[in-house]
């Protein structure tokens, strides 16, 4: 009896909001933003390790909660109430933003509770579409960006799945042992493109400098999600893979640097989200291939991510939560310089300017450190380090370089 | 005698029967018209049971009726045949349902319904055809059956569409009697026979039996759609939307697709056809349309014809998924039979939907028309995300087992047509679906009808909500007892040899 009633408590989880999601329900009930979440706050609150599966479902689905996807859980929940604040401060509703809304919210907490690869794409697949109907909302540029990179990253992870299966007897999360080389490219391909990184950021920065305030807050989810899927996929602790780990890690460094880079030049608080949440998925995406790399190293500290997953989660949707739109400053003027060369080389191949990332890094620097004219006393090289973006730049790097001696 | 060895012809008689009375009626009696359609229907679903519940527990269910000397018509029912014409059956009922109220008012309604039944009596025929010249007698019946569907309206277009349909078809059936008439010269039967009936043939009639096999798909292709003998469909949209509906989903490329998978599998055997080194070039011809159909699709405005070319690409999933030789994807290919038809009918039914109750023909003139019809496009965007193979809608679980079929068989090249097919189908549903859900109308609708508070009439509102819940339940209830994935494993089953 206990059990049929926890298995209905997890599968109420993500039946509930869906069934709010139709337009005749969320009509008729109060706040149904707040009471979508119910299921998911008690479960949160419910110090049980539940686990449920349904073999008629798809090709036999299950949900589960443990230790680590209640992190997880936690940031979802966290998340969806500031978003539920959000909305009730709106003063119209565009059309249909409820549907989307429950929808986006279904396909969260669905990700985080499935125990099942296809359960996991299935929820994920409605998390992504669901949020592109609240995107759009801001207008067509970005939505339509974010569109594409989702249909390319579902393709791909799609791949991953067939490959997945025809491999392994299970479809359940379960450690991996052999996978091949073209498995792991699909998935990190996939997932890096669903978590907006380096060189696939751009729907990522796009949304945040376009989105209304609700989408805004609610960026950090796909990003996150996009983690925990890097997470649940690929084959950590278990066997070494090198060459992929060592390639993840690149990936998250770069995208660290140049995150750390763009936080230099721009001030705009949305501008600002978008490359704090690329800073902060290179750490992890960092972590991620060294895991990879080193099984030893992840089975001592691999569960370290969750939470810290989960607090990139929240504190990205805290700072979308208090970010207000503000005003395009203008970009840095790269004309009439030799940067402007390779500038006007990456728009040849539809780069934008800010991704000429040699020509802008360099012409910024001129600029920048022509402010600070030398000084025989030495005060010029404090002043450089007393602004607070110069520290944060030589921080990450320092970081990096430690990171990378302690893993050599 | 067990009345029950005659079901098979009285599943065809539940049809043909109301049809012919139907086209005595005058066009006042609407009520005894719906009697005899729907009763019809309801019964040829009540047998159908029957028959799915006796061939599951390994009844068999024969008749056979001489024809000429040495040739017979026989009626079979096994567990391949009853997989199409239980989608048939089903499909039937909801196609009756819209179109009566699509065409209420309209002039001609008893040619109309007298000719719908006719048309599925033959594709309950040819499924159920125990032999090559049973299914060449009905599959040339559909032909017949179908042209004064698709010249209904009596339009200069139609009636020139309605020419085009039967050039095809016509040079199609012919292409398929040179084929069994040479067959029969060369073996004596035309017995469909699990495994083909080909493999003790001399090895020198081996270049003879290649060319029966060509002769056979180009005049299965015909109907099935197969580039470049797929013309024909996207002229015949001219036709009103049930007839769409029943030609995309029900009858005619779903037959022709069939007969592709009775050559392939009771005429020549998987292993006698792979032997033969036909079935790779057929896998090639499927992957060519798959591919060709969907670019056409993506730059049509006209609604029916974007759906006409997605059918074009979606059926060829079919002879792909046979065409690959292996147990999985034979799954894959059969199961998308029933998937896409439920898929594309709701399509078609949403697309008449726009049509009746907006006058909305284009791509272009659908904004905002969501808002103004939530139910059909809500219906529309489940078919449209299952087309296009996003979990849990049908098309998924198709994708799934042809992706599984392709690696089982060790022919990875599938996937990519299959990873590029859904981003075409992305590429031309997705615009739809966004213009329709996020775009405001830029006017007046071009020829709205008043329905009052409601969206649209019950009779046009009912079929197409009614199997988008079908197409998502069967995706999300796949591996459940009762689901026609579990019926196509069990064709599978029992009828083919593991290709090794």
């Amino acid at each position: 009896m206990n059990n049929d009633l926890y298995d209905a408590a997890l599968w109420l989880v993500v039946a509930w909001p869906l069934l709010l999601a139709v337009p005749a329900v969320n009509r008729h009930l109060p706040r149904p933003h707040y009471l979508a979440l119910i299921p998911a706050a008690l479960l949160m609150l419910t110090p049980l390790d539940v686990s449920s599966t349904f073999t008629w479902l798809l090709f036999g689905a299950g949900l589960n909660i443990d230790s680590d996807s209640r992190w997880l859980l936690a940031m979802s929940v966290a998340i969806w109430l500031l978003a539920a604040a959000k909305l009730s401060q709106q003063q119209s509703k565009p059309f249909a933003q409820n549907t989307f809304y429950l929808l986006t919210l279904t396909g969260n907490l669905g990700v985080v509770l499935a125990s099942d690869v296809v359960l996991f794409f299935s929820f994920a697949t409605l998390m992504g579409y669901g949020f592109y109907g609240l995107l759009i909302q801001g207008g067509g540029g970005a939505a339509r960006h974010y569109l594409i990179c989702l249909i390319i990253a579902d393709l791909l992870l799609f791949e991953a799945l067939l490959l997945f299966s025809f491999n392994h007897e299970t479809l359940l999360f379960a450690p991996l042992a052999e996978v091949s080389p073209f498995y792991l490219l699909m998935v990190l391909s996939g997932f890096a493109l669903k978590a907006g990184l380096w060189p696939a950021h751009h729907w990522l920065y796009a949304s945040y400098r376009s989105a209304p305030p609700l989408p805004t807050l609610l960026l950090a989810l796909p990003v996150t999600l996009a983690l925990l899927g890097m997470l649940r996929w690929l084959p950590l602790g278990d066997a070494r893979y090198e060459t992929s780990g060592i390639a993840l890690m690149i990936i998250g460094i770069v995208s660290m640097l140049y995150a750390a880079r763009q936080l230099l030049r721009h001030s705009a608080q949305n501008k600002q989200l978008a490359w704090g949440s690329l800073l902060a998925s290179g750490l992890v995406t960092t972590s991620l291939g060294a895991g990879l790399a080193d099984p030893l190293l992840w089975q001592q500290y691999g569960a370290l991510l969750y939470p810290l997953i989960a607090l990139i989660g929240i504190s990205q949707a805290s700072f979308g939560y208090a970010c207000s739109p503000q005003p395009r400053k203008p970009q840095i003027d790269c004309s009439n310089t030799i940067e402007s060369g390779l500038t006007r080389c990456g728009n040849l191949v539809q780069q934008r300017v800010d991704n000429a990332l040699a020509a802008c890094y360099l012409h910024s620097y001129r600029a920048w450190i022509k402010q600070y004219p030398r000084s025989e006393n030495g005060q010029g090289l404090t002043r450089l380090l007393a602004g607070w973006r110069s520290a944060i730049t030589l921080f990450v790097l320092l970081a990096t370089a430690l990171a990378w001696l302690a893993i050599w | 005698m067990n009345w029950s060895v005659w079901l098979p012809l009285l599943v065809i008689a539940s049809s043909l029967l109301p049809g012919l009375i139907i086209f005595g009626l005058a066009e006042r009696r609407v009520r005894l018209r719906t009697v005899l359609n729907l009763g019809g229907a309801l019964l040829k679903m009540a047998l159908v049971g029957i028959m799915l519940w006796g061939v599951y527990n390994g009844q068999q269910y024969e008749v056979r009726l001489a024809l000429l000397p040495h040739l017979e018509l026989v009626l079979r029912a096994d567990a391949l045949s009853l997989l199409f014409v239980t989608l048939s059956s089903v499909l039937w009922l909801v196609t009756t349902i819209y179109a009566i109220g699509y065409l209420e008012g309209s002039p001609n309604r008893s040619r109309f319904f007298g000719f719908f039944s006719l048309c599925v009596t033959a594709t309950v025929g040819l499924a159920l055809a125990g032999n090559l010249i049973t299914f060449l007698l009905f599959y040339e019946l559909l032909t017949l059956a179908t042209y004064p569907l698709i010249m209904h309206r009596g339009t200069e277009v139609s009636r020139q569409a309605g020419k085009v349909y039967l050039r095809y078809t016509v040079g199609g059936g012919a292409l398929l009697l040179v084929a069994t008439v040479w067959l029969y010269t060369l073996t004596g039967t035309l017995e469909f026979t699990p495994q083909g009936f080909l493999n003790d043939v001399d090895p020198q009639h081996h270049a003879a039996l290649v060319m029966i096999f060509v002769l056979l798909i180009a005049g299965l292709g015909v109907k099935a759609a197969l580039v470049p003998l797929h013309g024909w469909l996207p002229q015949a949209m001219v036709a009103p939307a049930p007839v769409s509906a029943l030609l995309h989903a029900v009858a005619v490329v779903k037959a022709g697709a069939f007969g592709i998978i009775r050559v392939v599998y009771d005429v020549f055997g998987v292993d006698f056809a792979v032997l033969l080194g036909v079935m790779e070039p057929l896998a090639w011809l499927a992957a060519i349309t798959i591919i060709y159909g969907s670019l056409r699709a993506l730059f049509q405005d006209d609604l029916k014809r974007r759906l006409a070319f997605s059918t074009v690409s979606q059926v060829s999933y079919i002879t792909l998924g046979v065409a690959i030789a292996g147990p999985i994807a034979a799954v894959g290919g059969m199961v998308h039979l029933v998937h896409q038809g439920l898929m594309k009918i709701t399509l078609f039914f949403c697309a008449g939907n726009v049509a009746e109750t907006l006058g909305i023909h284009k791509v272009s003139e659908m904004n905002g028309v969501g808002r103004r019809m939530p139910w059909t496009m809500a219906a529309f965007t489940i078919a449209a995300f299952g087309m296009i193979g996003a979990p849990p809608v049908a098309g998924f679980v198709s994708k799934w087992y042809l992706g599984m079929g392709a690696l089982e068989a060790e022919q990875a090249w599938v996937i990519l047509i299959l990873a590029g097919s859904s981003l075409l189908n992305a590429a031309y549903f997705l615009p739809i679906l966004h213009a329709a859900w996020f775009r405001k109308p830029t006017g007046a609708w071009p020829d709205e009808r008043d329905f009052g508070r409601k969206e649209t009439a019950w009779a046009l509102l009912f079929p197409p909500v009614v199997t988008a819940l079908l197409a998502l339940t069967v995706g999300l209830l796949a591996m459940a007892p009762f689901s026609p994935l579990a019926w196509v494993e069990f064709v599978v089953q029992r009828r083919f040899v593991q290709h090794e």
